[in-house]
């Protein structure tokens, strides 16, 4: 889908006043917005059908037990709506440049720095938390510790798209392992670890605050990542349109650099 | 109405130049609610280019208007403003009574917009091509329908209407592209070379349509860089270079003002060419034919009515085909392109 909706979307401006089709749009009674939202919506239902013929996938995983439709109905809800930012960034781009070929390597840039150069960010910033702090433990014996903090930087993984996806899923419910004499109580997933792993980058377990009294630690499971994905995503694919609607606005008053009007 | 006494900085020759035309001589004939199309005093630069360097004229309703001058003389600029899409960094333009700049949804209502060079959805047949057009200027679905039929069959393309459009030649495009520009019926029309590469067959069909709509009342303005192309489908011409007009005029003045060639056929050769050899009418002998020296229509019916007088048994006066030409007081002003000599090249392009 990442790799789809960028080159859906990365011409549907520029490479209408290539061809020479956005002007007579322009000079319609279509108003900006109409414009930048009916192309938006045409891209976003092309990604939207290309993620619909990975539902029979989808629907043999779940004949397989273990994943629930909440579960494929919530995944595939926030997929949709991430194709959609994708779409919107990519035909804002397409806005701004004049070029199809430049606007599309960008489109792939911006969605590679959402899925990779968050986590690069994120393992940049890390050291950057790290801190001396003096410890004293229950011997009354003091030492120093270097201690990075996450929790300051956590969020700079919310926006990724896989993130967003792993911890927005209902969790699975624990599925009972017996091996012989054995009884395992398994809850892992690829989308629960994921989800585990920045969840409690929220509210890290350090073991000397809570060695004292273990109860005092938080529930990672408070302190959900996925509400501010989300919330960013949508708010950069709303940005997107104001943008786009923003560029197709006419009279134009400026020409960038190699745009015709017509 | 026209600016007249706004001189351009540094425009001061073209404004007597303007002056010296008896420009406003053929506007009289202006509908109610004034002229289809003002334009007073424009500007628009481009970077430091000066593409409009205070452009004026009208193009009333009811008459073709020809927008004439060569390629880079700001014609494109200027329709572009016209039809909303690019502002004017001075002066004001007026399309049906509305200001493109504060009112481009009034414009766009009444405009039809036709550029020079344009795209069609390849994808669409020709009656979806039409249909989303027809809808995205808001029109209801049933007109929608019955204004497709009626347009097709304007331009004779009702055998194409579920053809895919990638089918179409380029002169069945342009007038797929003519019916976009006249769905929403427009008062004003805007037409970039629409003559341009266009075969004899369909400009006398396309000098027909526009004709035709000119006389249901609607401004028409075309532009061109070949004065001959616009000839017998403008009613008005309007000379523009370097983006500044230098003159307008009827079409018809041109046409009396021009001068051509005739050709004199007569029963007998040998009385023809004594009674011309006795008035002292400069003639010659090409191809075997007598041909007159360069006249004008009046001087040519004149020198007809004197060779029927003195009983010269003439049989035909056929003009011979030559460009019109731009009048003598504009060359000046007009760059290379409207020289005779280049002007011929391109008409044969």
């Amino acid at each position: 889908m990442l790799i789809i909706s960028p080159a859906l979307t990365a011409q549907t401006i520029n490479g209408d006043r290539e061809r020479g089709t956005l002007a007579t749009l322009q000079v319609t009674r279509l108003s900006p917005a109409e414009i930048a939202t009916g192309k938006l919506l045409a891209s976003w239902s092309v990604g939207l059908v290309a993620l619909a013929l990975s539902i029979p996938f989808a629907g043999y995983a779940m004949t397989q037990g273990g994943i629930t439709v909440v579960r494929v109905a919530a995944v595939y809800g926030v997929v949709a709506l991430l194709i959609g930012t994708v779409c919107a960034v990519s035909q804002a781009l397409s806005a701004l440049l004049a070029r199809s070929i430049t606007s599309a390597l960008l489109s792939y840039v911006v969605t590679m720095t959402l899925a990779v150069g968050t986590l690069v960010a994120f393992a940049l910033a890390l050291p950057l938390t790290e801190e001396r702090m003096v410890i004293t433990n229950r011997e009354g014996y003091q030492y120093t510790v270097v201690q990075s903090h996450p929790e300051r930087v956590w969020w700079l993984l919310a926006p990724n798209p896989f993130v967003i996806v792993a911890d927005a899923a209902p969790r699975v419910p624990p599925r009972i392992v017996r091996s012989g004499d054995v009884i395992d109580i398994e809850n892992y997933d690829p989308l629960s670890m994921i989800s585990n792993e920045v969840r409690q980058l929220r509210s890290p377990d350090y073991w000397f605050i809570y060695a004292a009294d273990w109860s005092l630690r938080p529930d990672p499971e408070d302190k959900p990542v996925w509400p501010y994905g989300l919330a960013f995503s949508v708010l950069l694919g709303a940005a997107s349109l104001v943008i786009t609607t923003y560029r197709l606005r006419t009279p134009t008053d400026r020409l960038p650099r190699g745009v015709r009007v017509a | 109405m026209e600016p007249a006494g706004q001189a351009p900085p540094g425009g001061a020759a073209t404004v007597e130049v303007t002056a010296s035309v008896e420009s406003t001589a053929s506007v009289e004939v202006t509908a109610p609610g004034g002229p289809g199309v003002i334009v007073s005093d424009v500007w628009r630069f481009f970077g430091s280019f000066t593409a409009l360097g205070g452009m004026s004229f009208t193009a009333p309703y009811g008459q073709v208007t020809a927008l004439v001058g060569p390629n880079g003389a700001g014609k494109t600029t200027l329709l572009l403003i016209l039809a909303s899409l690019l502002k004017p960094h001075r002066g004001q333009a007026l399309v049906a009574g509305c200001d493109p700049t504060v009112d481009p949804a009034g414009v766009r209502a009444a405009t039809g917009w036709m550029p020079d060079a344009f795209g069609v959805y390849d994808q669409l047949t020709v009656r979806e091509y039409l249909r989303f057009f027809g809808q995205a200027y808001k029109l209801d679905r049933s007109t929608v329908a019955a204004r497709v039929t009626e347009l097709l069959d304007l331009v004779h393309l009702t055998e194409f209407i579920d053809q895919p459009v990638h089918v179409l030649s380029r002169g069945q495009k342009q007038r797929l592209a003519l019916t976009r520009a006249l769905v929403h019926r427009p008062r004003v029309l805007l037409l970039d070379e629409p003559a341009s590469g266009l075969d004899p067959r369909s400009r006398v069909e396309l000098r027909d349509i526009l004709r035709g709509l000119a006389a249901q009342g609607a401004a028409v303005l075309v532009s061109s860089h070949i004065l001959t192309e616009l000839e017998e489908i403008a009613d008005r011409v309007v000379f523009v270079s370097s983006g500044r007009t230098v003159g307008e005029y009827a079409m018809a003045d041109l046409r009396a003002q021009a001068k051509r060639a005739y050709r004199v056929r007569a029963l007998d050769p040998d009385v023809l060419s004594r009674a011309l050899r006795d008035r002292g009418i400069a003639h010659s002998t090409v191809n075997g034919g007598v041909e007159l020296a360069e006249l004008t229509e009046e001087q040519a019916a004149q020198t007809l009515a004197g060779l029927v007088a003195a009983g010269v048994p003439v049989v035909g006066l056929p003009a011979r085909r030559t460009p019109l030409r731009v009048p003598h007081v504009l060359r000046a002003g007009i760059d290379a392109d409207h020289q005779p000599g280049a002007h011929g090249a391109d008409h044969q392009r």
